[in-house]
């Protein structure tokens, strides 16, 4: 009795955990309190996902210890966390469509007899379930065909049925409208009023500051701060989540008559898969910076005009005249290219040559009717092995043999083999060293100063504020605001990401 | 003792004496296992041929080999057109039903021929080939429009592809009275049989296809990552469009050759045949999951299904053991396959 200082029903100690040498995590504690909802709140990369994935047994620490209602507990598997009745609804739902809605409810606890399921005290049962959550559907209907609220409450039905003594929800509103998320958020309420630890990770903070009753700040893997939520504002929030020194990394732009130019490239009202509405412009010799938070829209932007996915409404001009690409190589004959963010699975063949990589976006420019002129294709694969100096001993081995960051400008050369005049990069710092990381900011400028038109999409805000002459910043799928290299610091972009325009 | 089990031995100091040589290093050693999983079909052949040629009588022959090499002709041809498929992540089921519809139209066309036996010859080929690229352009348009799995796809024109053969030939084997006509399958150029040089030139067209022409890489790079090939700009449809016809047309050339040997159009013909095609392929060492793969191993994959059947059948060994042996090969490099992927990293 005397030892148990903390109050909590799932307290973390000391947590620290480490990806490949990086750390995501570094001596988090957490106590999480029955009948209290505790909000988890920081920028993307600050250890959110990872510390609730460490809580609910989908990853282990490196270091520190858990206690469950004051006694130490090892957590090792999703199992284990739904033993001790914790729980978790991920960003991306987890209802399985093929099967009824009172099956999703009671998954592992059907009512049954001999090992045979009886329907209809599952059909019944569920149905509590289903009422205490405010979704009257039919029990026996297949969840594939709910909505996507719907299918969330299913789950939290599921939490209620499982009697879940902590719950956490990852972004649970993000992809609501208005109406389902109040609705939602209510619920949460009613599961700490019935004593359960909930755990609210999102990026909305007028919604954390109205509903939660501790809010914690992480910020690079440390926490930064605890305290009730009474002692936070939303301008409070923000400084806890940014704050901090901007680093010497990058490259200063050469200046400000590039703005007088008239724009190559002007997107309005852009409407497309992911995207709700999006306007910006960009100038030859301009890097415009796309922020905002995951999932706010701004990959989708870039693959919108770059033809990847259909575009529903919104005009774009390319040049003066219209730009309407259905297809990506319609981008590309236009002059317009994309690295994407994803090497592994949208930017590279791994498994080919170097070469072949290179070679793969501009094969007519490298032949002649249908046959390939080799000769021409060997001396562009030298130039760019030159020019961006790509470090393997032969452009015939496989791309996946190189390290990110020759990866990355292998990704970079296969794109400027187009000679785009327009440049799309989204995250193109991404996974590769602190070196190359800086070699890839020197090209991007190099290639603006050479009157390219650059449209970069970056997560690390050091870099899109260092990188960039002009920032556009997105929220909830739109472009809510712009800022100019004079506006733009952390604290701007990061106000603009979570509030949308400033009034 | 402790001591030694941290010092470098000394082919690791040589390797992290710099970090480019130690990259290399590791490349060589990639690229030996891949040269090694290259050659399992070439070792197999050796080590088949070197038994064979101790146990079966006649094995080693002029007779006999040439016979391998024209019976080996026609699964060989086809399989340029599957390895083609393959290689985009695709299957084609339909081959053997492409076969019989094909023969059967182009025995159909020389029962009714007025012209010369040459001229004859010469449009029978051609209209032979154009419906098998035809079938072919049914099962891309099925893939690429109707967004069939082309597994699913060609399952559909393998069974409605043999019923277009079955009704019109009424079920009955069509024979063929024409002496140009059947020395497609059974005449010779000198020493060489003309399967065999057919064979040659099909393959002389698969390499140029894939190692000379843009729509090559394209392959390669369809199979390997469709959503990065898409995002480099290709019509993958039509890169889809192209393999699927392709393997028709090939499907069409060993027709051609297996109609004038058995100098009739047989509609109930090449029951089965597919499978022969697709374990040459995956024999040769081809990806079923697509990108990776070469012509050279299929031709070698078809060989060593040949040369078994043919050694073992000198050695009196009974048909259904023949069937089991060969199920076995196909499993083996499969599993070869896998090993020296896995140990490869990729």
């Amino acid at each position: 009795m005397t030892t148990a200082v903390r109050t909590g029903v799932l307290d973390a100690q000391g947590i620290s955990k480490r990806y490949a040498g990086v750390s995501a995590l570094e001596d988090v504690s957490i106590a999480l309190k029955p009948g209290k909802i505790h909000a988890l709140i920081g920028e993307n990369g600050a250890g959110k996902s990872t510390l609730s994935k460490i809580l609910s047994g989908f990853e282990t620490p490196d270091e520190g210890s858990l206690l469950f209602n004051g006694k130490a507990v090892s957590i090792k598997s999703p199992a284990d966390a739904a033993e001790h009745g914790i729980a978790i609804v991920h960003q991306e739902l987890s209802v399985i469509g093929s099967v009824s809605v009172a099956e999703n409810v009671l998954v592992g606890a059907e009512p049954s007899r001999w090992g045979f399921v009886n329907r209809k005290a599952l059909d019944t049962k569920a149905s509590r379930y289903l009422e205490r959550v405010g979704l009257s559907v039919d029990p026996r209907q297949e969840a594939a065909r709910l909505s996507i609220a719907e299918q969330q409450l299913v789950e939290i039905a599921r939490i209620v049925a499982l009697n879940a003594r902590v719950v956490f929800f990852d972004e649970p509103t993000s992809s609501l409208p208005h109406d389902d998320s109040q609705r939602l958020l209510g619920l949460l309420s009613d599961l700490r009023n019935a004593g359960t630890a909930v755990v609210l990770i999102s990026h909305d903070l007028p919604e954390v500051l109205e509903y939660s009753d501790t809010i914690t700040v992480l910020r690079d893997g440390r926490h930064i701060i605890t305290a009730p939520t009474s002692e936070f504002t939303e301008d409070s929030l923000i400084n806890h989540m940014i704050g901090r020194d901007l680093g010497a990394l990058y490259h200063g732009h050469t200046g400000s008559s590039l703005r007088s130019t008239p724009p190559i490239l002007t997107v309005t009202d852009l409407e497309a898969p992911g995207v709700r509405s999006a306007t910006l412009h960009v100038s030859p010799g301009e890097i415009l910076g796309i922020g905002g938070l995951v999932g706010s829209g701004r990959t989708e932007v870039l693959q919108a005009i770059f033809g990847a996915t259909r575009i529903a409404s919104g005009t774009m001009l390319l040049d003066g005249a219209d730009y309407a690409p259905t297809h990506p190589h319609n981008a590309l004959d236009s002059g317009v290219g994309l690295v994407p963010e994803d090497r592994k699975d949208q930017g590279l063949h791994l498994g080919l040559p170097i070469s072949s990589n290179i070679e793969l976006a501009s094969l007519a420019q490298m032949s002649s009717g249908p046959w390939l002129r080799r000769n021409q294709g060997t001396k562009i694969v030298d130039k760019f092995f030159g020019e961006l100096r790509i470090k393997a001993a032969s452009a015939s081995l496989p791309v996946g043999a190189l390290s990110g960051g020759n990866q990355q400008k292998v990704a970079l050369a296969k794109v400027l083999a187009t000679n785009p005049r327009v440049l799309l990069l989204d995250e193109p710092t991404r996974g590769i060293d602190v070196g190359a990381k800086a070699e890839v900011h020197r090209l991007i400028r190099e290639l603006a100063d050479h009157g390219m038109a650059i449209i970069m999409v970056s997560s690390v805000l050091p870099e899109l504020i260092g990188a960039s002459d002009r920032i556009v910043v997105m929220r909830g799928r739109r472009t809510v605001g712009e800022l100019s290299r004079a506006e733009a610091t952390e604290e701007s972009v990061m106000r603009l990401a979570f509030q949308g325009a400033i009034a | 003792m402790t001591t030694t089990s941290t010092t470098p031995t000394p082919g690791s100091s040589k390797r992290s004496a710099s970090h480019s040589s130690s990259a290399r290093t590791r490349f060589v050693d990639g690229n030996a296992i891949k040269q090694l999983a290259q050659l399992g079909p070439v070792v197999a052949l050796i080590l088949l041929v070197a038994f064979f040629s101790i146990q079966a009588p006649n094995f080693i022959s002029t007779n006999n080999l040439t016979n391998v090499l024209q019976q080996v002709s026609i699964t060989a041809i086809a399989a340029v057109g599957a390895t083609v498929v393959i290689l985009v992540a695709g299957i084609d089921l339909s081959v053997g039903s492409i076969v019989a519809l094909t023969g059967s139209i182009a025995a159909l066309y020389l029962q009714h021929a007025t012209l010369s036996t040459g001229m004859a010859t010469g449009a029978a080929v051609v209209i032979t080939l154009i419906a098998a690229t035809g079938c072919g352009l049914l099962n891309g348009v099925l893939v690429t429009v109707a967004k069939v799995p082309a597994f699913i796809a060609t399952l559909a024109t393998l069974t409605a592809l043999r019923g277009v053969a079955l009704l019109i030939t009424d079920s009955y084997p069509i024979s063929i009275n024409n002496s140009a006509f059947t020395q497609i399958g059974i005449g010779k150029v000198g020493p060489i049989p003309v399967p065999v040089m057919i064979m040659a030139v099909t393959f002389g067209i698969g390499y140029v296809i894939l190692h000379r022409l843009k729509i090559g890489r394209r392959i390669y790079a369809v199979g390997g990552n469709t959503e990065a090939a898409r995002l480099s700009g290709i019509q993958v449809s039509r890169v889809l469009m192209f393999a699927f016809m392709f393997a028709g047309f090939c499907a069409g050339v060993a027709s051609l050759i297996l109609t004038a040997k058995l100098s009739s159009g047989q509609p109930a013909g090449g029951v089965g045949f597919e499978l022969d095609v697709i374990a040459a392929v995956v024999v040769g060492g081809t990806s079923l999951f697509g990108g990776r793969g070469r012509l050279a191993g299929t031709f070698l994959g078809a060989l060593v299904i040949a040369v078994l059947g043919n050694g073992l059948t000198l050695m009196n060994v009974p048909f259904y053991w023949q069937q089991i042996v060969t199920g076995a090969v196909v499993v083996g490099a499969v599993v070869l396959d896998r090993v020296t992927r896995g140990e490869t990293g990729q």
